[in-house]
């Protein structure tokens, strides 16, 4: 008999309270329906999984070349794209009503764990509305920061339409909440440029207290040096010292599921994901604490066969169940982008761009 | 007279000078042309820098005096031949010495030269500039300019105007962007776009290979694939396998690998790469059940021959596998843009009468297993040699 994708029992499950033997036997259980609910739905993945096994991860970069899915084209209730750099092609991942849903319900458990709050906050998001006025476009910024607004009340933002800093907007938020647990969210580099820097320069400060959530990666951030220490002191001295920054890896071929640092500066794995380091030579798995290519897992996806991602991202699964945060699961750190090859051959000359 | 005065707005002399502009074609292999290269050869031999680098060292073994006049003598018309003027030198960006065959040849031809090197600072252009530089000097010769300028650079456009050849290594977009700017009437453009190569083994030889043999093939097949990242036009992306008994080639792909884990500089992004294209062609449903990865070599035989091979580009150790039954059915697969045949157990003059009986829109060359990347004065096609001169035809 085939087990059935119930989805009430996932979310059931404590989010980060079983220990491994148990996430383990769960997660096998639920990789092994879905995968043969994606083999049997998505003819493409099923052809993958005959060459190269079953329930082998797909990578993120297929999606950007091949429209893979599971369900029927008129079950597409939305298509997220990735931001992609320009001239590249953009990913594009189809979510159905239940899939959508399942997401927003498990993005909205893991930032609760994290925030402590049940109930929604108070939000400030630094971006602009305009990023997410624009319904035709789905991006990893418009779908970050809808998923996140849900689970906000007095959703402000802190950035014109023209990405430059609205103080003011910033200024009378933090007025309106002054005694309030609050919600900052935004990719990091906008967090840190358009707005820490921005008001630093200018000498405004405000005091808040509650979670600033941040994401996106710290590519940028590194090329200015900025460490993850400097960015928390940052932060606080603009927004105030109540406000804990923390990071998240989440993508657009997974949302939902995402990875949240807790307070010991860990990245975490929830019951609807899990994450392992490989070799990219083998795509076996390294030990914990080397280095590898991010291979992630959700649970969640049934309208693309998403459940389990070679991602392009480099970096270690820390440990197990042993986190002094009290989390059990996998907790691991993300080291940025794989290098790209560097590659010889006649077919390329510097005539061209 | 031309007129360039403007032609070398924003480029950089790396060997020569503006002056090349006003020299005259000569004779094609001229003996002043023979021994500028000969020098040039005998300098490189004896730079300890030079020697480091075996693609330098390739060049420099190529234009040694004993070289060029066995070459010549396949030339007796030679002297009734004149360099066609001008020539303007496009080199790929990342193949280091592939620039200095390219003004070797059109040099021998008689031609006047302006090669633009590869912006990338490779040591190779470096050291063979240095040479080249030296030994026109000592001669006295100033028919060659080595130029280096920004990819976005009008000098292109503005020598295109007064040049007499244009040559053009690199992808079907630098081809297409240097043909549509404006250049003489009588202008020849040589042009080497986007190839691919295959290879064609019979299996029935490898049986015959003790382990020694096996090894020397396998490195022979690793020099023409994995040196240039299996990404060169002559780097075989196909194994077309002959008289299939299904059990050899097994044994093959073992050795090819023992070479590419001792020898190759493995990127994880390469094994990405490579990862992603073996989904692909999966999904896509090319690649049979048989397929597997491997980061160092990665398989992936096909689910039948195709009609066209064209596209199938696997790099970096990616290989693609099919059976043929007969010669003709392996070369009906193979489009304009095949360029190199690689074989071993093969009768070279069997292939070549195949393809020329089969009427082949490509396939220029059939060479064996190891000399993939040999580059000659016949190239693509093309006797460089007579298309870069003319003949002055009197009766």
């Amino acid at each position: 008999m085939t087990f059935a994708l119930d989805y009430g029992e996932l979310f059931e499950a404590g989010l980060f309270s079983l220990a491994a033997p148990e996430k383990r036997s769960l997660h096998a259980r639920w990789l092994s329906a879905l995968n043969s609910h994606h083999r049997r739905l998505c003819p493409e993945y099923d052809r993958i999984c005959a060459v190269l096994g079953d329930g082998v991860p797909v990578p993120v970069r297929l999606f950007k070349e091949l429209d893979l899915m599971s369900i029927e084209k008129g079950a597409v209730a939305k298509t997220m794209t990735s931001s992609g750099t320009s001239g590249q092609r953009r990913s594009r991942i189809y979510l159905d009503n239940d899939t959508s849903a399942r997401q927003t319900k498990a993005l909205s458990r893991i930032v609760s764990d994290f925030t402590g709050e049940r109930k929604r906050m108070p939000m400030l998001v630094v971006d602009a509305e305009g990023t997410v006025r624009n319904r035709s476009m789905f991006s990893a910024r418009t779908a970050g920061i809808r998923g996140f607004s849900m689970m906000g009340r007095d959703v402000t933002f802190a950035l014109r339409d023209d990405m430059a800093l609205d103080w003011d907007s910033v200024e009378a938020f933090a007025e309106r909440h002054s005694g309030e647990r609050v919600l900052v969210f935004g990719f990091t580099f906008l967090v840190w440029a358009n707005l820490v820097e921005e008001a630093r320069s200018r000498g405004f400060s405000v005091e808040m207290e509650g979670v600033l959530v941040h994401g996106g990666g710290w590519k940028k951030l590194a090329d200015r040096a900025v460490s993850p220490a400097e960015f928390a002191e940052g932060v606080r001295g603009v927004l105030g010292s109540g406000l804990r920054p923390c990071d998240y890896y989440g993508m657009v071929e997974q949302t939902g599921s995402i990875c949240m640092e807790c307070e010991c500066g860990r990245l975490h794995a929830s019951v609807f994901s899990d994450v392992e380091a490989v070799d990219p030579a083998t795509m076996l798995p390294v030990p914990f604490g080397a280095e590898g290519l991010l291979v992630t897992t959700s649970l969640l996806p049934t309208s693309y066969p998403g459940h389990v991602l070679l991602t392009e991202d480099v970096g270690a699964v820390l440990g197990e169940d042993d986190c002094p945060c009290g989390r059990r699961g996998r907790y691991f750190e993300v080291h940025g982008r794989q290098k790209g090859a560097e590659v010889r051959g006649c077919s390329d000359t510097y005539e061209g761009r | 007279m031309k007129d360039g005065s403007d032609a070398f707005e924003g480029v950089e002399f790396v060997a020569g000078d503006p002056g090349v502009l006003a020299a005259r074609p000569v004779r094609a292999f001229a003996k002043g042309s023979l021994s500028l290269l000969a020098d040039v050869s005998a300098r490189l031999m004896g730079d300890d820098r030079a020697r480091r680098l075996p693609d330098v060292v390739s060049f420099a073994f190529w234009c040694r005096r004993a070289h060029l006049e066995a070459l010549a003598k396949g030339y007796a018309e030679a002297p009734l031949r004149l360099g066609r003027g001008l020539a303007l030198h496009i080199a790929p960006s990342n193949v280091p010495v592939n620039f200095a065959f390219s003004w070797a040849f059109s040099h021998l031809a008689g031609n006047v030269d302006v090669v633009r090197v590869p912006s990338k600072a490779f040591p190779q252009v470096d050291v063979i500039c240095t040479a080249i530089g030296k030994a026109m000097a000592v001669a006295g010769d100033s028919r060659s300019a080595f130029v280096r300028y920004p990819s976005d650079g009008a000098a292109t456009e503005s020598l295109s105007l007064v040049s007499d050849v244009r040559i053009v290594w690199g992808g079907d977009a630098t081809v297409a962007r240097v043909r549509s700017m404006p250049c003489p009437p009588r202008c020849v453009d040589v042009a080497f776009p986007d190839r691919y190569s295959v290879a064609l083994v019979d299996e029935r030889a490898i049986a015959d290979l003790d382990d020694g043999g096996l090894s020397e093939l396998a490195a022979g097949f690793y020099n023409d694939t994995y040196l240039m990242d299996q990404n060169a036009c002559s780097s075989p992306r196909t194994v077309i396998w002959l008289g299939a008994d299904g059990c050899q080639r097994g044994r093959f792909w073992r050795a090819v690998r023992r070479q590419a884990a001792e020898a190759y500089d493995l990127q994880g992004a390469v094994c990405t790469d490579k990862y992603v294209r073996l989904c692909a062609d999966a999904a896509s449903g090319l690649v049979s059940e048989r397929a597997s990865f491997d980061g160092r070599l990665t398989l992936a035989p096909l689910a039948e021959m195709p009609g066209d091979l064209s596209d199938l580009r696997g790099y970096g150790g990616y290989f693609y596998e099919v059976e043929a039954g007969t010669m003709e059915e392996a070369i009906g697969s193979l489009g304009a843009r095949c360029q190199t045949i690689v074989y071993y157990g093969v009768d070279p003059e069997a292939v070549r009468e195949a393809v020329v009986d089969a009427g082949c829109a490509g396939v220029d060359r059939i060479v064996p297993v190891g000399s993939a990347m040999d580059i000659g004065i016949v190239w693509d096609g093309f006797d460089l040699a007579r298309v870069l001169s003319r003949v002055v035809e009197a009766r």
